[in-house]
């Protein structure tokens, strides 16, 4: 009796009705699932902003840093234009590249000299290779470094280098090995490196240094790269996934507290292996340095 | 995450549109109801209650969940203004605070700047409020006990914010950068003083460098006192140094170190030009005499004003008053002549100065005029300003040190920033509310449904069914 409840007119024209609502329906699901599918799988550049408490910040100026990380040779607009053109406006005070801007497999230096010309003009350039950049140039013989110092570029290959930034003495160091050489490579340098009572700020490509050997190390700010966001990234669980670590890498994208350190990782701008970023944009980090403190009220 | 901040405010637009639903049924059919069966009608909704139940759990998650989400995503920002002064409602260097200057458009301005946004300050001002905990009290401004200053400010962002291509914590954590470091400039400890310059010293005779290093070290001297006047004994932990020590120290470079040099360059009489120095000083000595001339004159007038003085004029009377102590003593008013004595003694000493200063520079020039110095005296004294410099540089160099632990351990960085945790039982009881009304909603849908497809069954035919009937009997002709 219920079926018939609007008798057989009223059934007839309940059918347009019903096809009506399901197209709109599907038409919302389709509007829906663009909309997420576009934001997954966006590979527009993303400027994320970061703020990190340091007493050894004299006076009350900002000491920012651009990060820039895990290029591979990718370019946003003609000559990385675009990405100059943010990073410009962003006034960093110094800008730092976590390595593996290049690609080990292609040679091609083009895309690297010419955004290091234009981000010298803008900031100082400190650059601390990973390991695309160290296959280029250690093991195919790659003028890459020589050029990078022809543009005024700071390479930083196991050493560091004082800077004084508004009053503010920083050393900044590149930490260029992976956990595999680092007692033979890294030791010496870091050992050295930590004793300084500046503002150390360290440039490691690899973020798997921290899980063993810099673990306790006494770092200001640590910048890495390397892992790519984890390639898949999940709300609040992080990346997904990256060929050294596996599944859930403990330091895929974000800031990090250890227990004398503070670092970040970058989740990088491009990739290598040919697999989808999703929901993981490519990242221009601005990290913000100042005495402001951050307490935890409820 | 707009989307997801759309979820409630989309939630509670369903739950009105049932609620309308509701009520427009149960006026239909009220006439039907009846008054006293409520058990037998809410018996008809037993087949429907494990439905509106899945329902209301579901409401229930996804009102939840999406509260949570959007309050992490858009959290409140409290500022904590944790400095002595911030009570009394005035900066650190006791100009008056005023509250509107955390969200002012030379602030926000800034803000779009830094943070290279999309958006113009009139459009970022319509997202941030501010306010305070003491907003909330009823407070009557007549009560002394109810006069209070807040250090506590919220500021909160809306998510709109996300229009412009940012989030709503990006622009607070940028918007408390930038008023720390305007604040920090502007109204706290200002120590750009201690930055010395010794540019002009290139070029400047032995003895007026003197004067020139004494003036920068002057400047630190007086820099100091502030400090030590808060806490005189405040030591930092790797260092001996306190402020009254170390202001000690820059006196005795001015009273020992630089008399020292002065006296070295006056015994040697050294000059990089002598004709040109010696005319200088005879031209400043000239200045000076005339100076001096004038304050003997204003002495004079002022004895001479007292010898004039009727002896009548002169008595004083003795009033009972108390002091700043509140002690009781006599105090002796003053009269005309009083007034005439001291500024007569004041001439008197600033003609004496100057005749000191003449004296020195005529002893000075004397000295450079015949002097016969060789050029390794002028490579020790050039050494001597540069020992002196280092000296000056290095306790400029403690000084600042000494003040920037000193703020920073006392001052806790004077503003302190806090993001606002979601607050889980509040969203919760928000969302059991809503689930509630959704939940009575529903089942008031279900009971007044079999009522209301009754009076849908019993009512006329409306407009459309009133054309298909037309349309049947016209074919059917």
């Amino acid at each position: 009796m219920q079926k018939n409840k609007g008798g057989p007119g009223g059934s007839r024209a309940a059918k347009p009705k019903r096809r009506g609502r399901a197209f709109l329906c599907g038409l919302l699901v389709i509007a829906l699932l663009a909309l997420g599918g576009y934001h997954l799988f966006s590979n527009e550049l993303e400027v994320t902003f970061y703020h990190l408490y340091s007493p050894k910040i004299a006076g009350g100026e900002n000491i920012r840093v651009a990060v820039l990380s895990d290029l591979h040779n990718r370019e946003f607009g003609p000559g990385n234009g675009e990405l100059v053109e943010r990073i410009r406006a962003l006034k960093p005070d110094l800008i730092a590249i976590a390595g593996d801007m290049v690609n080990a497999d292609d040679g091609n230096l083009d895309v690297i000299l010419t955004l290091c010309s234009k981000l010298t003009e803008i900031a100082p350039v400190y650059y601390s290779p990973g390991n695309h950049e160290s296959n280029l140039m250690y093991e195919k013989g790659s003028p890459l470094e020589s050029m990078l110092l022809e543009q005024g570029v700071r390479v930083l290959v196991n050493r560091a280098e004082e800077v004084t930034i508004h009053r503010t003495p920083l050393l900044i160091g590149g930490l260029t090995t992976s956990t595999e050489g680092y007692e033979e490579y890294g030791a010496v340098f870091f050992d050295e490196y930590e004793k300084s009572a500046a503002f150390k700020l360290l440039i490691a490509h690899y973020p798997s240094l921290y899980y063993e050997y810099l673990a306790d190390g006494h770092v200001d700010l640590g910048i890495c790269g390397h892992y790519h966001g984890g390639q898949f990234r999940l709300p609040v669980v992080g990346g997904v996934y990256h060929g050294d670590t596996g599944f859930f890498p403990k330091y895929s994208g974000g800031m990090y507290q250890l227990s004398n350190s503070t670092i970040f990782v970058s989740r990088g701008m491009g990739g290598h292996n040919g697999l989808p970023r999703i929901n993981n944009r490519p990242e221009l980090a601005i990290i913000d340095i100042n005495g402001r403190q951050d307490t935890n009220f409820s | 995450m707009v989307l997801v901040c759309a979820i409630v405010p989309a939630l509670m637009l369903c739950l009105a549109i049932l609620y309308i639903m509701l009520l427009r049924r149960f006026f239909l059919v009220k006439a039907k109801l009846p008054v006293l069966g409520v058990r037998g009608v809410l018996g008809r909704t037993e087949g429907k209650r494990r439905k509106i139940a899945a329902w209301a759990a579901l409401f229930l998650v996804v009102c939840l969940t999406a509260q949570l989400a959007a309050s992490a995503w858009a959290p409140g920002m409290l500022m904590v203004f944790s400095y002595e002064e911030a009570t009394r409602g005035q900066n650190p260097n006791v100009t008056r605070f005023n509250e509107s200057n955390i969200l002012s458009d030379d602030i926000l301005e800034q803000v779009i700047q830094r943070g290279g946004l999309g958006i113009s300050v009139e459009q970022l001002s319509k997202c941030l409020s501010i306010s305070t905990s003491l907003d909330a009290e009823k407070l009557d401004v007549t009560q002394e006990s109810d006069m209070k200053i807040s250090t506590e400010y919220r500021v909160y962002c809306s998510g709109r914010a996300a229009l412009y291509g940012t989030e709503p914590k990006t622009v607070l954590n940028l918007l408390a950068d930038v008023y720390w470091e305007k604040f920090v400039l502007n109204y706290a400890e200002n120590d750009s003083i201690l930055d010395l310059s010794f540019e002009k010293l290139e070029g400047m005779e032995y003895l007026d460098a003197k004067d020139y290093l004494e003036m920068q070290a002057n400047k630190l001297r007086n820099y100091l006192p502030g400090y030590s006047s808060e806490s005189s004994s405040f030591r930092a932990a790797d260092s001996e140094e306190t402020f009254s020590s170390l202001s000690q120290k820059i006196s005795n470079f001015i009273e020992i170190e630089l008399e020292r040099y002065e006296a070295f360059v006056l015994e040697k009489g050294l000059a990089d030009n002598r004709t040109t120095y010696q005319s200088r000083m005879q031209y400043v000595n000239h200045q000076l005499d005339v100076s001096r001339r004038k304050e003997m004159a204003s002495h004079d007038v002022r004895i001479e004003a007292i010898n004039m003085y009727n002896a009548y004029m002169t008595r004083f009377v003795l009033i009972p008053t108390y002091d700043t102590d509140k002690e009781f003593y006599m105090s002796k008013t003053k009269v005309g002549v009083d007034y005439f004595a001291d500024e007569a003694k004041e001439h008197l000493e600033s003609a004496t100065e100057l005749v000191e200063k003449i004296e020195h520079n005529t002893y000075a020039s004397q000295q450079v005029g015949g002097s016969h110095a060789s050029s390794s005296a002028y490579d020790q004294a050039d050494q001597r300003i540069e020992a002196l410099k280092a000296e000056l540089i290095n306790l400029a160099a403690q000084s600042r040190e000494l003040c920037s632990t000193y703020v920073r351990e006392k001052r806790d960085g004077y503003i302190q920033v806090s993001f606002a945790a979601p607050a889980v039982l509040d969203s919760a009881l928000k969302a059991l509310l809503l689930t509630a009304l959704f939940a009575a909603a529903l089942g008031g849908n279900a009971v007044l449904d079999p009522f209301y497809r009754e009076y849908q069954k019993g009512r006329p035919a409306g407009r459309r069914g009133s054309r298909v009937v037309k349309k049947q009997e016209e074919s059917a002709s």
